[in-house]
């Protein structure tokens, strides 16, 4: 199955609060995500990425507009397990191995599992938990637990993979070994990715395309190309270009983050 | 910044006395005098006090001396109606618990059932089960029937609020995940609900495993005219004054429900070896 483009038309959506008002979380989101592509999603906390994130994998309901992946609802993709979902923390199963908790999700559902299964063992073992297979998370450091989330997300071979921010709590160098690791799984696996971050500098090294969203209400403000060529080299990251990048989307941060302190 | 040859490895091996020491220390830390000491000395205080007051009040407290010839008189006396009270217990246990954990899986699943279920287990809960026995032994006469439905009763409230409430503690973050592969709530309840809720249920049963021998002996005390059970020695041995077979008994029941506990404790121990409960002692 070829990778799908997602798509994200007008959606709304509007929490109800305490006090019987409401706030708005999305306003009039549109976002195309090309079939393929590598996308970052950036903004200040509280604009609503964790929100879209979830309306995009289907756990939540847009009051307004529509989402579609491969042109089918989000829903219909999360029952064809078409969707790889990595949560902002870990979420490993405590009593569970790291393989074992690799496995699970595709044990469950079992009608929806694709044909050629990449092995979990292999997997793990190129993200580098190959000591760490019959380990319980707790075990693990939290870097390496991460990975193994990333790994499980990729263990179904997703179409869609849909990360909310999953390095925002390891030190640089970790992040810069994962941020690797996830480009190299990518490049095998040709999945659509959107990829929620804090970091701008993570954003330009690993997207095709950053969307830049600001709070109050939640909506998108612009759309960045990152035409960089493949593979991202230690030079190019040293780059001026890269860097004239980086400068142009800590602007428009700044921006919105002013939009947001401003209300 | 080459790996020098002063770098230390990142694991080490013993040498296997050691490890053989450190696993004997672990298994044998209860014998440690460390250990043990503390509970020792109260006991003996205690054991002291109570002859002082034996010695006072002897129509209150029987010396320690006697209570132990009790026992040793007629130990079959004891075993027989002891083991009459624990099977009441034990089998009322787990009518309650299965009955417990099958209502909470329903109620945390079904809304509807848990806006009918929990009201009526809290009237239940708040009702005193010891007012509740006398009409029970009535209706269901003097065989362990009214025994078990008691105990049953009394194990009941705490298991399903603490499996109810366990079964809805799952992380949103790990809900997250296995909705986003359509896992049917089948497979979300036995794979992570029920496994979440885990360390909740043994809370539950840390607290209803002594629980279960109160529900038994006060069934067997408003059941005036049961034939055994050492709810039933007391009142006999009670009315006709002899306070050292009374003490005995209580002694005996103290045991049964400290067993009970060290049981559950171990077992706890065992299957939630991975829960922060078993690794922050
Ligand atoms: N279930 C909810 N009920 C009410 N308000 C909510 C709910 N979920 C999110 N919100 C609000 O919606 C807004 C967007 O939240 P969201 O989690 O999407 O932000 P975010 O961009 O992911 O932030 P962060 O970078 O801190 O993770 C916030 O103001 C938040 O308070
Ligand atoms: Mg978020």
């Amino acid at each position: 199955m070829p990778a799908p483009a997602i798509r994200v038309d007008a959606v709304r959506r509007h929490y109800v609060l305490e006090d019987f008002t409401e706030l708005v979380a999305l306003h009039d989101v549109d976002l195309t995500v090309p079939a393929g592509r590598f996308v970052s999603v950036i903004g200040p906390s509280g604009c609503g990425k964790s929100t879209l994130l979830r309306i995009m994998a289907g756990l939540e309901e847009p009051d307004a507009g529509t989402v579609t992946l491969g042109g089918v609802s989000p829903t219909e993709a999360a029952a064809d397990k078409r969707i790889g979902l990595v949560p902002q923390a870990p979420a490993l199963l405590p009593w569970l191995s790291v393989l074992d908790n690799v496995r699970l999700p595709r044990r469950v559902n079992r009608g929806a599992n694709k044909a050629d299964l990449p092995d979990p063992v292999a997997l793990l073992e190129r993200a580098g938990l190959g000591d760490a297979l019959h380990q319980l998370p707790h075990q693990l450091s939290g870097g390496m637990q991460q990975r193994a989330a990333i790994v499980r997300a990729f263990a179904l071979h997703p179409e869609v993979l849909l990360m909310d921010e999953p390095f925002s709590a390891l030190d640089e160098l970790t992040r810069e070994s994962l941020q690797e690791q996830l480009l190299d799984l990518w490049s095998q696996l040709t999945a659509t990715v959107v990829f929620v971050t804090h970091s701008v500098s993570e954003a330009v090294r690993l997207s095709d395309q950053v969307v830049v969203m600001a709070p109050k209400p939640g909506r998108v403000v612009e759309t960045v190309d990152i035409d960089l060529p493949r593979p991202r080299t230690a030079d190019l990251i040293r780059s001026p270009e890269f860097h004239d990048h980086e400068i142009v989307l800590r602007e428009l941060l700044r921006w919105s983050y002013e939009q947001g302190a401003a209300r | 910044m080459s790996q020098s040859v002063g770098t230390p490895p990142a694991t080490l091996t013993p040498p296997p006395e050691v490890v053989a020491a450190r696993r004997r220390r672990r298994r044998l830390a209860v014998l440690r005098p460390a250990y043990w000491m503390p509970f020792a000395v109260l006991l003996v205080v205690l054991g002291l006090l109570w002859q002082l007051g034996a010695d006072k009040l002897p129509y209150l407290l029987p010396p320690l001396g006697e209570v132990a010839d009790a026992v040793t008189r007629d130990p079959g006396y004891f075993l027989h109606h002891a083991w009459v009270t624990l099977r009441n217990a034990l089998l009322g246990l787990a009518l309650g618990f299965v009955a417990a954990f099958v209502l909470a899986v329903l109620v945390s699943e079904l809304p509807v059932v848990r806006r009918a279920v929990m009201p009526v287990a809290v009237v239940l809960n708040v009702t005193p089960l010891v007012a509740i026995a006398p009409a029970l032994v009535v209706a269901f006469g003097f065989g362990p029937e009214p025994k078990l439905i008691v105990t049953a009763l009394i194990c009941f409230f705490p298991i399903l609020i603490n499996t109810a409430i366990g079964l809805r503690s799952v992380p949103r973050e790990v809900l997250a995940v296995y909705r986003s592969v359509h896992a049917s709530r089948g497979e979300l309840l036995r794979h992570v609900r029920i496994p979440t809720a885990l360390p909740y249920v043994f809370a539950a049963l840390q607290i209803v495993f002594p629980l279960s021998v109160v529900g038994a002996v006060v069934a067997e005390m408003s059941a005036a005219g049961s034939a055994d059970g050492l709810g039933t020695s007391i009142q006999v041995a009670s009315s006709m004054n002899n306070l050292a077979v009374v003490w005995a008994a209580i002694l005996v029941l103290a045991l049964m429900g400290s067993t009970l506990l060290l049981v559950v404790t171990v077992l706890q121990r065992r299957v939630l070896h991975w829960h922060e409960s078993a690794r922050n002692r």
